[in-house]
């Protein structure tokens, strides 16, 4: 990482632009997980009572962070980071015990900052940036049975890689070097990888109708993040 | 330009950002929780007898029946049976049975534990999964006893009286290993009868009364059997006195022990009911017989019934001959001698001579090997046949005169007829020859051996008469030829007399005087003289009856009738007649004694 923003700053100091945004923040994203709704419905047939599926794929908190160099006057080109995680649940307890199915999903997004920027009013600027990138998926398929005082689990763990991209349009106001920039995008998966066991990958994951399913983190994000702001805006004096 | 020294915080910034992702991922919550009530059972264990007791004493194979369930929704899955906690049996159903022998357990005490495992049914997750189930059980101490494998002793037998009835107790088989009691009867036919409760150890039969039983107990137990019989004989015996004066006849049998079987008795003349008797006490009877008659079968019988009509009523049965009726041994042919007054007899059967006194007691006998005798009623001879020769008996001297040898002839000397002056007459057959025989009629003098008639003569057996004897009169002065009914007289010669005349069949000399012929009729007894064969005299017959004997010393004849009840004796000088009481034909009577065909007599002249 530090390679690559030395890398960006002396090619950005070459083109003679000075400023960059470092951004942090968080929001909330809806995620579409079409195919494990199904595969939730085939796992719950699977108990042996008469289970519920209490949580499904529900929005959650996300959390992202990026770095860009203004190019020209409205280009920018940075890197662009993108955590979130969902999950299901299958459920059912009662006096005598309980049980439960938990898919737990989270994914990290490495995306480019590309786009352009367009400025109005003083300390306004809005951005549409494209995000193009690569999901990472991570799923943990947890089994939980307790009997009285025992307890019985099982967990396997899988993989996917998604191509994604997340159009996304953001407002910035700035006070001095620091800002706030609101965004709104939706996530789009370009391509959608197989789900696969670690460790084998030919063990991939089967849905219903026994054909592979994938992990479809499509929808809306809506973010709120900080910024800094290094060096001094295209155009003014320093 | 971005300054190196912001490069460094910036580089941390992912490790930031990753850490907080983390902190932050999502964490699922919700729950579904399913309110089912849980399920309170009822559940019993039913162990045949032993519900209400702790201690189990196993002193012998035992078969133990339990029963378990418990209340709806839960179900039986499966019972156990454990000894010591081991289990030794288990069933899938609710109801069964096990046995238990002290010939597998140690003796000494053990633990017994019925237990089953029920189902909850509660439809909760653990239900579901087949972990959730009722565990009942229940535990009894086992007393286990060493177990005699030992096969029954020979039971001791007893038949008693009780009560009017016959008992047969037997000694009680105590053990636990008991089976049965087998008794085996052989009357009224043979069957069985089982006892299955040990403490059963008699039997009372109603019904025996009379006669023979035999009763066989058979104890078993599971290792083997042993068996004892016994023997009941209760001879009925009835004994029958019979007085001829009044023609009653005395009854007395022996009173049954087992008075309680006694049903009835019943006496029978002949076949006719004449008493029934209803007291088993009685033992006696005295009853005036209807149908007594000499010479007819006449039966008194007894016969004691129980109450059991499908036994056999007891019987005895005798036969009644009037007292004063005496019987001669051998059943001899009689004659009577008036050289020594005696009645003479004769058996074939024994081939001995019997002298009789008045009283008819044999006061002698000789043993003479011949099938038929003669004896004329005058003289002191007696004649019959050895081997091919005429014997002369004098017995008065007791000599023995042998005529000559007829063996020439293959069919000895038959049909011997002997006079008082030693002359005989027989017949004699020789088939050597052919078909035809060689007949030879003969009378002969024995003392010289001089034939006084020899006519011989081809016998054809298929149209010529048989040759048949002459017959000779008691004192030899006459002959009569059968075939012709030609009367001869015998003095230096033969010289015919002529032919009887058909008054009647010719019956015989008059034995006691042989100048008189007897002729037998219906209805007539025609006298005529041996010397002219004229009628001297008729005497008259009863309608219907025959004239069977004639007795030289009281000159009476016997008429007797097919199934009449009386016989006639007619004096054939004086033609007094006698009835006496006597059954049907078959009389004689020599000497004043009427005889029948055993040779019962009864003096009655």
């Amino acid at each position: 990482m530090r390679t690559i923003l030395v890398v960006m700053a002396l090619i950005l100091s070459r083109n003679g632009y000075a400023q960059v945004h470092i951004s942090a923040g968080t929001g909330i994203g809806w995620f579409s997980m079409k195919e494990f709704h199904d595969f939730q419905e085939h796992l719950r047939s699977s108990f042996p009572v008469a289970a519920r599926i209490t949580e499904q794929f529900p929005a959650y908190v996300i959390y992202d962070a990026s770095i860009a160099w203004q190019l020209r006057r409205t280009g920018f080109l940075g890197v662009y980071y993108q955590y979130g995680s969902t999950g299901g649940r299958i459920h059912y307890k009662d006096y005598s015990g309980e049980i439960y199915s938990d898919q737990l999903f989270h994914y990290n997004t490495i995306a480019l900052n590309a786009g352009e920027a367009l400025e109005f009013g003083k300390n306004y600027s809005l951005r549409v940036d494209l995000h193009p990138g690569a999901t990472f998926t991570s799923l943990e398929l947890l089994s939980v049975t307790k009997i009285g005082d025992q307890r019985y689990q099982e967990s396997y763990k899988f993989h996917s890689i998604n191509a994604t991209m997340q159009p996304t349009f953001e407002l910035t106001k700035t006070w001095g070097n620091f800002g706030l920039k609101l965004s709104a995008g939706y996530h789009i998966a370009v391509y959608a990888g197989k789900v696969k066991l670690k460790g084998n990958k030919n063990a991939i994951l089967l849905g219903s109708s026994t054909d592979p399913i994938a992990a479809s983190w499509d929808g809306l994000r809506l973010g709120l993040s900080g910024i800094y702001i290094i060096g001094r805006r295209l155009g003014e004096e320093e | 330009m971005l300054p190196f020294r912001t490069v460094r915080p910036l580089a941390r910034l992912p490790f930031l950002l990753g850490f907080l992702a983390f902190a932050c991922t999502f964490a699922p919550s919700e729950e579904y929780f399913k309110e089912i009530e849980q399920v309170s059972a009822m559940a019993y264990i039913d162990l045949s007898t032993y519900n209400e007791t702790d201690t189990i004493l196993l002193d012998h194979p035992t078969t133990f029946n339990f029963n378990v369930d418990i209340s709806n929704p839960s179900t039986l899955e499966q019972v156990e049976i454990i000894l010591d906690s081991k289990p030794s049996f288990s069933s899938y159903t609710p109801r069964g049975d096990f046995t238990l022998s002290p010939l597998n357990i140690p003796p000494g005490l053990h633990q017994l534990t019925i237990q089953f495992k029920a189902k909850s049914n509660s439809g909760s997750l653990a239900d579901n999964v087949g972990a959730e189930y009722f565990q009942v059980w229940k535990t009894w101490v086992l007393k286990v006893v060493k177990y005699d494998i030992d096969p029954p002793q020979v039971p001791d037998l007893k038949i008693t009286e009780t009560d009017g009835r016959l008992r047969l107790d037997w000694t009680p088989y105590t053990k636990k290993n008991f089976i049965s009691y087998t008794l085996k009867l052989s009357f009224p036919q043979e069957h069985e009868i089982v006892f299955t409760d040990p403490l059963t150890t008699h039997w009372v039969d109603s019904s025996f009364l009379w006669g023979s039983a035999t009763f066989a107990l058979t104890v078993s137990n599971t290792f083997g059997t042993a068996s004892n019989n016994t023997r009941i004989d209760e001879p009925q015996t009835l004994t029958v006195t019979y007085d001829a004066t009044d023609t009653t006849a005395s009854l007395k049998w022996k009173p049954s022990r087992f008075y309680k079987a006694f049903s009835k008795v019943v006496i029978t003349e002949n076949t006719t009911v004449r008493e029934t008797l209803t007291s088993a006490s009685d033992s006696s009877l005295t009853v005036k017989l209807k149908e007594v008659l000499w010479g007819r079968s006449e039966s008194i019988m007894l016969q004691l019934f129980s109450t059991n009509k499908q036994l056999d009523p007891f019987e005895s049965r005798e036969f009644i001959s009037p007292a004063f009726v005496k019987m001669l041994r051998n059943r001899p042919n009689l004659y009577y001698n008036s050289g020594i007054n005696k009645v003479i007899g004769h058996s074939p059967l024994s081939s001995l001579v019997y002298f009789y006194d008045d009283q008819m007691h044999a006061t002698d006998s000789v043993t003479r090997y011949t099938s038929t005798i003669s004896v004329p009623y005058f003289g002191n001879f007696i004649y019959y046949v050895n081997n091919n020769r005429i014997v002369t008996w004098n017995v008065t001297t007791n000599e023995q005169v042998y005529s000559f040898d007829n063996s020439s002839y293959t069919i000895e000397p038959s049909s011997i007829h002997g006079s008082a002056n030693a002359m005989a007459s027989y017949f004699t057959f020789d088939w050597r020859y052919g078909s035809d025989a060689h007949a030879s009629e003969v009378i002969v003098n024995t003392v010289d051996n001089s034939f006084i008639e020899k006519t011989e003569s081809n016998y054809d057996i298929k149209d010529s008469y048989p040759p048949i004897s002459r017959i000779l009169s008691d004192d030899g002065r006459f002959s009569l030829d059968v075939h012709n009914r030609t009367l001869y007289k015998l003095q230096g010669g033969r010289q015919p007399i002529g032919s009887l005349p058909y008054l009647g069949a010719f019956f015989s000399f008059r034995p006691d005087n042989n100048d008189e012929i007897l002729l037998t009729t219906s209805g007539s007894l025609s006298i005529i003289s041996s010397n002219d064969l004229s009628l001297l005299r008729t005497i008259t017959i009863p309608a219907g009856y025959t004239v069977s004997s004639y007795d030289p010393v009281t000159h009476y004849v016997v008429c007797e009738k097919m199934n009449a009840t009386v016989v006639y004796l007619i004096n054939i000088d004086t033609n007094n007649t006698k009835i006496f009481p006597a059954y049907s034909t078959g009389w004689g009577m020599i000497n004043g004694y009427i005889y029948n065909y055993g040779r019962q007599y009864m003096k009655v002249l």
